[in-house]
């Protein structure tokens, strides 16, 4: 691959990756949270929202200092996250998980989730068996 | 252009390669039909916006939806789960008025629209419904088509017993007043009467910005109460419905804007109810909104 054909082609994937984007899909943008940056921990639950218009995930990390960090989580719709799999008894307060998120870009601990894993590394969700949508349906 | 579908060529193969390789988390893991279905129990049948796309692939080729007889005039059945987005090559320039109200849309906060009436569960009115949906059914009757919604649990009249649209109708609506014919294979649907609070659409899927790489949720597509939309739609097969939206509305928009797109038939699927709940919403808002988009403390959204 030339460079300069390398240099259009890059562009054209993230328009891609960014066609796969549950954003497509949501009501509303996710322009706050850093979709570039991929970030997991390990956490306990301390609530699981399971409703519109957006199912969230609240869960404490500990820091390398002791401090606890408590986190909120966004996901799709109740709707959308069924077709992830995800049901309203799926996770609940005390389950230890690992979250991979994309992070809020002014590093508060705020973000999209795009994996759970159980503590012991069963797969809950990884984000978006929805996929792609065409432009026009 | 050759250029560009070389380029695209091997923008596809880079993807493929990457997906391969296995290397984004987001796409790694692919779920497909190890998805469970979400039915309720045996006999029912999931939501449209449930399904992921294998599901939603191997349902329609159980149903043959390619192949089936279909008769042209039916249009019933559960369409889609997303809406047909507005066609923005097609976006005509906006009157001085228009303007005016385009900017009014403006967002106050960044990621989402701090203005759009969705964040107080206000009504998405029509044709927003046609935009936005999570699934539609169309139902035939004696004089009349009903048109349910998954979201907001709702729907709306189709008269076909002959009625004329009102010149002046004594109260204006959200989903307007609408009146459907057919015209050879063409469902064709007029509708007016709306209340000019409703959107036709707001930015997210939209809104591409090239140079930022982010969908952007800034303004909202308006429209005046003096607004007609519309639509025609036609089966292409069983499992495809053509449908286009024309909405004409001069005060706004100094031409009709026409968007087309296709609707699949979803017949493994029935319509759910997806109600925007306010006090769920106002949860929402102040857990997941508030904090990320920059809004002080006890910023109102949705105006």
């Amino acid at each position: 691959m030339s460079q300069r054909m390398f240099r259009t082609a890059v562009p054209l994937v993230i328009i891609l990756f960014a066609a796969l984007s549950p954003a497509v899909r949501a009501h509303h943008s996710n322009a706050n949270y850093d979709a570039k940056v991929e970030k997991s921990m390990k956490g306990t639950v301390v609530d699981y929202d399971w409703g519109n218009p957006h199912v969230l995930v609240i869960w404490d990390v500990k820091d390398p200092g002791g401090k606890t960090i408590r986190w909120t989580g966004d996901l799709a719709s109740v709707e959308s996250e069924q077709a992830d799999g995800l049901t309203r008894h799926t996770l609940k307060p005390g389950d230890e998980v690992i979250m991979t998120v994309h992070p809020a870009k002014d590093g508060t601990p705020y973000a999209n989730i795009i994996q759970i894993r159980r503590g012991d590394g069963t797969m809950i969700l990884a984000v978006r068996s929805q996929g792609p949508k065409p432009a026009k349906q | 252009m050759q250029k560009f579908a070389v380029a695209t060529a091997a923008a596809m193969a880079a993807l493929v390669g990457l997906l391969l390789a296995g290397a984004p988390l987001a796409l790694a893991q692919a779920s497909g039909l190890d998805v469970p279905l979400s039915i309720p129990g045996p006999g029912w049948k999931t939501c449209p916006r449930c399904e992921n796309l294998s599901h939603i692939a191997d349902d329609r080729k159980k149903a043959n939806v390619d192949t089936r007889q279909f008769d042209a005039h039916d249009i019933s059945g559960v369409w889609g789960d997303n809406g047909i987005r507005l066609d923005l090559d097609t976006l005509p320039p906006f009157t001085p008025y228009g303007k005016k109200l385009f900017d009014a849309t403006k967002s106050t906060v960044r990621g989402i629209n701090s203005k759009d009436p969705i964040n107080i569960c206000d009504p998405l009115g029509y044709p927003r419904l046609f935009t936005y949906n999570y699934g539609i059914e169309f139902i035939q009757l004696p004089g009349r088509t009903l048109e349910f919604f998954d979201y907001g649990h709702t729907w709306r009249t189709i008269w076909t017993d002959g009625r004329k649209l009102p010149a002046d109708p004594p109260v204006t609506r959200y989903l307007g007043y609408a009146v459907g014919r057919w015209e050879g294979d063409t469902f064709v649907i007029e509708s007016t009467g709306f209340d000019e609070r409703s959107w036709l659409a707001d930015g997210v899927g939209v809104a591409y910005n090239k140079t930022k790489g982010e969908f952007e949720d800034i303004h909202g597509f308006p429209h005046s109460g003096d607004m007609k939309v519309v639509e025609n739609y036609k089966r292409l097969d069983y499992g495809k419905l053509q449908s286009t939206l024309t909405i004409i509305d001069p005060k706004v928009y100094t031409k009709p804007w026409v968007t087309s797109g296709v609707a699949t038939l979803r017949p493994n699927a029935e319509l759910s109810e997806y109600f925007c709940v306010p006090s769920e919403q106002i949860a929402f808002n102040a857990k997941a909104i508030v904090p990320t988009t920059g809004a002080p403390k006890g910023t109102t959204l949705g105006h």
